[in-house]
């Protein structure tokens, strides 16, 4: 979303969309395959994390390695300080500068932004070792995102596609269903068949935001049409 | 307090296991295939000019975004009819 808001026009937005659409088909396959290949390689493999790094090891020649692994590296920081920045922004300009320090100069916004980016980094590395408790990376990576897909995703879409949707119906949808996510995860072990059910819990939580945001828009002020008519989907646009 | 959670929603949960169960295999696949193939036509229903660049000129079907997005739902369902 934020890269598309640096595109210098919308039909660049749209195409780059598709663009990134066509990528992400091939995505399970490029995901999907290589697991394959090592469990019928490697059959004696524990972990299912194992089986990427394995194949690197074994299977490429030394000089190819390195180039993949640099790549594998890039692409891990590249991903890793897109998620930083973003945190640290959100936590600086919508959190430290509307409710703590209204007055912070840019400077000082700047230095607060790399001082939450270091204790981010501290968090992550102190809450690491939870992937443990999953059944694999992508597992944990999967649970713990679903945990706020279902509920950004309805917000996103109501206002998109309704035009009775407003800030205290988002809110009140986000925040229900963060917790509907968050207590579905509390006690998914007891109420789901499926060993990880995290598209379970993102589907509820998406369901249970919309029919929140949906009761409280409709209890509280609508938005003045001039305000969100250029942020609704339209097919004229 | 979890068990009381786990009570309330064991139920629930049990009867929505139950309906998915009844969603066989190519069930699933039709009610997929067709949710793509309803999305590219509804893809090919929006405007032109919504979706060239500037509206004009001659119009050539490559340049058109919507041809652009109906082939990646057509290779979505190629895909998943592939792999199913």
């Amino acid at each position: 979303m934020q890269r598309c808001l640096g595109a210098s026009s919308q039909h660049e937005v749209k195409k780059s969309v598709i663009f990134g659409a066509s990528l992400k088909i091939i995505f399970p396959i490029l995901m999907v395959v290589p697991g394959i290949i090592g469990f019928i390689l490697y059959p004696k493999l524990k972990s299912g994390d194992d089986v990427y790094a394995t194949m690197l090891c074994n299977l490429l020649p030394k000089g190819v390695f390195g180039i993949v692994f640099t790549g594998f590296l890039a692409a891990f920081m590249s991903t890793v300080d897109s998620y930083l920045n973003s945190a640290a922004t959100l936590w600086t300009m919508d959190i430290y500068k509307r409710y703590i320090k209204k007055e912070a100069t840019p400077r000082h916004l700047m230095v607060v932004g790399k001082i939450l980016t270091v204790i981010f980094i501290v968090l992550a590395a102190y809450l690491a070792p939870m992937t443990t408790k999953f059944s694999g990376i992508f597992n944990a990576l999967q649970t713990l995102l679903s945990i706020f897909q279902g509920p950004t995703l309805a917000i996103l879409l109501l206002g998109m596609v309704w035009k009775r949707a407003n800030s205290p119906g988002a809110i009140a949808g986000l925040v229900v269903g963060v917790l509907t996510s968050s207590t579905l995860f509390w006690v998914q072990a007891d109420i789901f068949q499926a060993g990880d059910p995290y598209l379970y819990i993102a589907w509820w939580s998406f369901l249970m935001a919309v029919v929140v945001t949906v009761v409280v828009s409709l209890c509280t002020r609508a938005q003045l049409e001039e305000k969100i008519k250029n942020l609704m989907f339209s097919k004229e646009s | 307090m979890k068990e009381m959670i786990i009570s309330i929603l064991k139920p629930v949960a049990e009867f929505c296991f139950e309906l998915v169960n009844k969603v066989t295999p190519d069930m699933a696949l039709i009610i997929y295939v067709v949710l793509m193939a309803l999305l590219a036509l509804w893809v090919m229903t929006l405007k032109q000019e919504g979706v060239r660049e500037d509206g004009g000129g001659r119009y050539r079907f490559w340049q058109d975004l919507r041809t652009g997005a109906v082939v990646i739902l057509l290779l979505q369902i190629i895909i998943y009819l592939i792999f199913r």
